[in-house]
């Protein structure tokens, strides 16, 4: 999907997308992947 | 499980021996228990779903929790299991410390699932009594502070620690820890189960306390990093590490799915059992004071619900809109996520006071 905007106006598919990671809240599962990399670079401490 | 395996296979290929460190183990067991929970999470959620295993929404809450009716609770088994599965695989199974918290998790655990089958599955709206539910709580809790006292061998495992002060430290004799553990195993139970009330609430702090009580734990446990820090050294604390590693990322896992909109809640098999586990690795590493600062939210959610039905009772009158205090910030206008995130934000904060602990005494 790629979005438009003209004069101001943001299409429909920018608003369509904008409500679906509004509604899947995707922060909190970025921030839980980076997380979950910054175990994997920790453990590298020991892991050498 | 896989500890013995490395250290059989470290006799020929002394490689192997890297399993024998805790930390490897500790952060190996939260991947572990990320990786168990993503597999079996969307199963789960899809078989809570299909049994109708919905949790029902107090009709008197803030009128935007309405929609979240019907969302599939008791997902805190998936934290269980996850748990349960890693800690097998990674702890050492000839530890006695971590035998007694996975039986209190699990007992605890035990309680709630009774509670929310009652409530969801058989549509009983007040499961289990509050005194029954009590009755429990404290006979698990009272069993696992006797087992603690009686199976002691330093009087250092029985000290009241005091943060801040290197040489503050009050021996609590066998009834005084007892009663202790009892208050604190229980009551933290109690105050996570109390705040489990937004997406993500609950879970966040635990995983972040978890965290901080891991490194507490490996220091009580490590005889260098004891003395040098002045901590008392209780030999085979440090294990209960691999224990916070596999609640970390249990827990991590599941606010994947319960993070706002969620599509799964903890219910109180997950809430009671993990305060439960929060509570006894505390009395272990004889932090109770430095847990009590930690999981400040807990605190002050338990106390907002004491004194809104104390208040409400003596004077007729409420000091909150609404109890639990997060209630209250969602009735004064602050959006759920905001609250969530804030809180998060102030446990973090706490659990850096109580880290900062370690070395400002």
């Amino acid at each position: 999907m790629w979005l438009e905007a003209n004069d101001g106006v943001v299409s429909a598919e920018a608003n369509a997308l904008s409500a679906l990671c509004r509604s899947h809240n995707p922060p909190v599962r970025f921030w839980i992947v980076t997380m979950m990399l910054v175990l994997v670079g920790l453990s590298t401490l020991k892991l050498r | 499980m896989l500890l013995e395996l490395a250290q059989y296979f470290a006799k020929d290929i002394r490689a192997f021996n890297v399993f024998s460190y805790i930390t490897l183990r500790a952060v190996l067991a939260c991947l572990t228990a990320l990786v168990i929970s993503f597999i079996i999470g969307p199963a789960m959620i899809r078989r809570l779903t299909a049994y109708k295993i919905g949790q029902s929404v107090r009709d008197d809450g803030p009128q935007t929790h309405l929609v979240k009716a019907g969302t599939p609770t008791m997902g805190g088994a998936l934290i269980l299991a996850s748990i349960t599965i890693t800690v097998v695989l990674w702890a050492d199974p000839r530890n006695r410390f971590v035998w007694i918290v996975m039986w209190v998790m699990l007992a605890f655990g035990a309680i709630g699932w009774v509670d929310d089958y009652r409530k969801v599955v058989q549509r009983n709206a007040k499961g289990v009594s509050a005194r029954v539910k009590f009755f429990w709580q404290s006979l698990i809790g009272l069993a696992a502070a006797c087992f603690i006292a009686f199976t002691t061998n330093l009087p250092a495992q029985t000290e009241f620690i005091v943060p801040f002060f290197k040489q503050v430290a009050y021996p609590l004799g066998a009834l005084g820890f007892i009663v202790m553990t009892y208050l604190v195993i229980v009551g933290t139970s109690n105050a996570v189960n109390l705040t489990d009330g937004l997406d993500g609430l609950a879970i966040m702090p635990t995983v972040m306390i978890g965290s901080a009580l891991g490194v507490f734990a490996y220091v009580a446990g490590n005889t260098v990093f004891s003395k040098y820090l002045g901590f008392p050294y209780i030999p085979g604390a440090s294990e209960l590490t691999v224990i916070c590693g596999a609640i970390a990322g249990a827990g991590l896992a599941f606010l994947w799915f319960n993070a706002y909109p969620a599509e799964v809640f903890m219910g109180d098999v997950g809430a009671l059992a993990l305060g439960a586990a929060l509570g006894t690795i505390a009395v272990i590493a004889r932090q109770e004071i430095v847990l009590f600062v930690m999981g400040g939210v807990f605190v002050v959610e338990t106390l907002s619900v004491i004194l809104q039905v104390a208040s409400f009772k003596l004077t007729g009158r409420r000091v909150f809109r609404m109890a639990p205090l997060h209630h209250h910030y969602e009735l004064k206008g602050w959006k759920e996520n905001q609250v969530v995130v804030r809180f998060w934000i102030v446990t973090m904060m706490l659990v850096l006071v109580g880290l900062s602990t370690l070395k400002l005494r």
